[in-house]
């Protein structure tokens, strides 16, 4: 950890949220991302924004420097998700309308190639939309699977202490979404 | 192998799962075995079309409202345990009435967490049991029926001597108790536990009931020091603004002074900056004038150039008797 994180730490394990915002301004639009990817919508990743992120403040004075700062906090992130689904679940059915494309940043278009044609665009961008449907359509713990690793890159090992489960669990949510996947995709696929 | 070892097999190579040397054998199978390639090439393809979906991109704009709405999430967090003191005062006030009485109760309640922090004793075992040494100037407080009782924990316990022929044993222990003491705030000791505790790591919130305690009799120089010391020192934003709150109506000690001065041109809080300039609008001295020129210019917060104005305008206007 640098010195200057160690230092931000101390401050705001006394209360010092300023501190604390500093802290986390590195990391926390990846939280943000995270929570986007999980729940398809600004709303309700906003909440998980906030409810990771006050606990992980009213957690902090606890956190003993053991381990690397990212991975605590974004641990907590990760559950916050993971319960914020299970919660959310047992109130109400999930939409699985189209996840609000507002929020994505205006630049998430670039990364594809500029060799290719308007309309290659056009149709990567309406399949783009239409695996994160389907994505929406996973369980709340094959998606985050999914979203960590095949779509952040989180290894294996690295996802399942995120989650707090085995390795092996992660393996089995990763490939049973990805079979879900498939079947949910298959008319685009074999298009 | 079956299907699905072989499929499990292709999907750890495609997510970088497998070892060098795994990785090098599986390719070399891959070259080897055509109802593997088989499987590698439809799963490859399933592996491109999902990733044409990738990590989302947050926009700017979200970021920065879910940021204000944090901000506005840990003031409230951080004001609830600021506020416990008023919610507790509530409650005192029903039992037991008078604020006077809310505040004995209150320094008793501080007195008695930081006694049971800071208490260190020295017993020597002979006929009798005797208090030798407190670290703070409260000896005599702890009675010798506390000793051994089930209300005080041992946290560290040295022998220091002990003697064989005569069987006399010196014992040093860190004992963590809970003591409660009354008196009026006007006290000495329990000014003088609070002004330690306002120089302690207990928590800012134990900091800040202290300053609040101590702002409504500052009996002594030592209590001017300890809010000094909390101005200059407190890593809380919120404990300075209260120091300099206190410390405010005795803006004419050159001490004083010289901490708000300090605090007005290096806080990096503009709060307690802003609460700096309010103690110090009225002091007709003239560093502090020089300090509010500079800050009519510089200072990053419109406030406090306009206050600095302000109070420079009237400073001149007072001094010649017209406006400059």
């Amino acid at each position: 950890m640098k010195d200057r994180e160690i230092e931000l730490i101390h401050k705001a394990q006394k209360g010092d949220s300023f501190a604390f915002e500093q802290l986390i301004s590195s990391y926390d639009r990846q939280v943000l991302s995270l929570a986007y990817s999980i729940v398809g919508n600004s709303d309700d990743a906003q909440d998980i924004y906030q409810e990771a992120l006050i606990s992980a403040y009213k957690a902090l004075p606890k956190f003993r420097m053991q381990s690397d700062f990212f991975t605590w906090l974004y641990r907590i992130a990760v559950n916050k998700a993971i319960n914020f689904k299970r919660k959310k679940l047992q109130y109400q059915v999930e939409s699985i309308t189209k996840p609000d494309s507002d929020s994505y940043g205006s630049d998430h278009d670039l990364r594809i190639s500029s060799s290719e044609t308007p309309e290659e665009v056009t149709i990567q961008k309406e399949m783009k939309d239409i695996i994160e449907e389907a994505v929406l359509l996973l369980s709340t713990q094959e998606r985050m699977a999914f979203v960590l690793c095949h779509q952040q890159g989180y290894k294996l090992h690295e996802a399942a202490e995120l989650m707090d489960c085995t390795l092996g669990t992660v393996k089995s949510y990763l490939f049973r979404s990805r079979e879900k996947l498939k079947v949910h995709l298959k008319p685009y696929m074999e298009n | 192998m079956s299907k699905d070892k072989l499929k499990e097999e292709v999907l750890l190579y495609l997510y970088g799962e497998l070892s060098e040397e795994d990785k090098l054998s599986f390719e070399e199978d891959l070259a080897k075995y055509d109802n593997l390639r088989k499987i590698y090439e439809a799963e490859k393809k399933n592996h491109e079309f999902f990733s044409l979906s990738t990590e989302k991109e947050i926009s700017d704009s979200l970021l920065q409202d879910s940021r204000s709405e944090l901000r506005r999430r840990l003031k409230e967090e951080n004001n609830s345990s600021l506020t416990d003191s008023s919610a507790s005062g509530g409650l005192l006030h029903l039992l037991f009435g008078s604020p006077s009485k809310i505040v004995a109760a209150l320094s008793m309640l501080t007195f008695g967490i930081l006694l049971g922090k800071f208490v260190s004793i020295q017993i020597d075992f002979d006929n009798s049991i005797e208090v030798h040494q407190l670290t703070s100037s409260i000896e005599g407080i702890i009675s010798n029926e506390l000793l051994g009782s089930a209300d005080m924990e041992i946290a560290d316990m040295k022998i220091i001597a002990y003697d064989a022929e005569s069987e006399e044993i010196t014992l040093s222990i860190d004992a963590v108790t809970s003591v409660a003491i009354r008196g009026n705030i006007s006290n000495h000791k329990i000014q003088t536990i609070l002004a330690a505790a306002l120089q302690s790591d207990l928590g800012p919130s134990i900091r800040l009931k202290s300053v609040d305690l101590l702002q409504m009799n500052i009996g002594n120089i030592e209590i001017v020091n300890a809010l000094i010391y909390a101005l200059k020192n407190d890593d809380n934003p919120g404990v300075r603004l209260k120091a300099v709150e206190a410390l405010g109506p005795y803006s004419d000690n050159s001490d004083v002074k010289e901490a708000l001065l300090n605090t007005l041109k290096f806080d990096q809080n503009a709060g307690v900056r802003i609460q700096a300039i309010l103690a110090l609008k009225d002091n007709k001295d003239p560093k502090v004038l020089e300090v509010l020129k500079q800050k009519m210019e510089s200072d990053e917060n419109e406030y406090i150039r306009d206050q600095s104005r302000e109070s420079v305008s009237d400073w001149t206007i007072n001094k010649t008797g017209r406006e400059i």
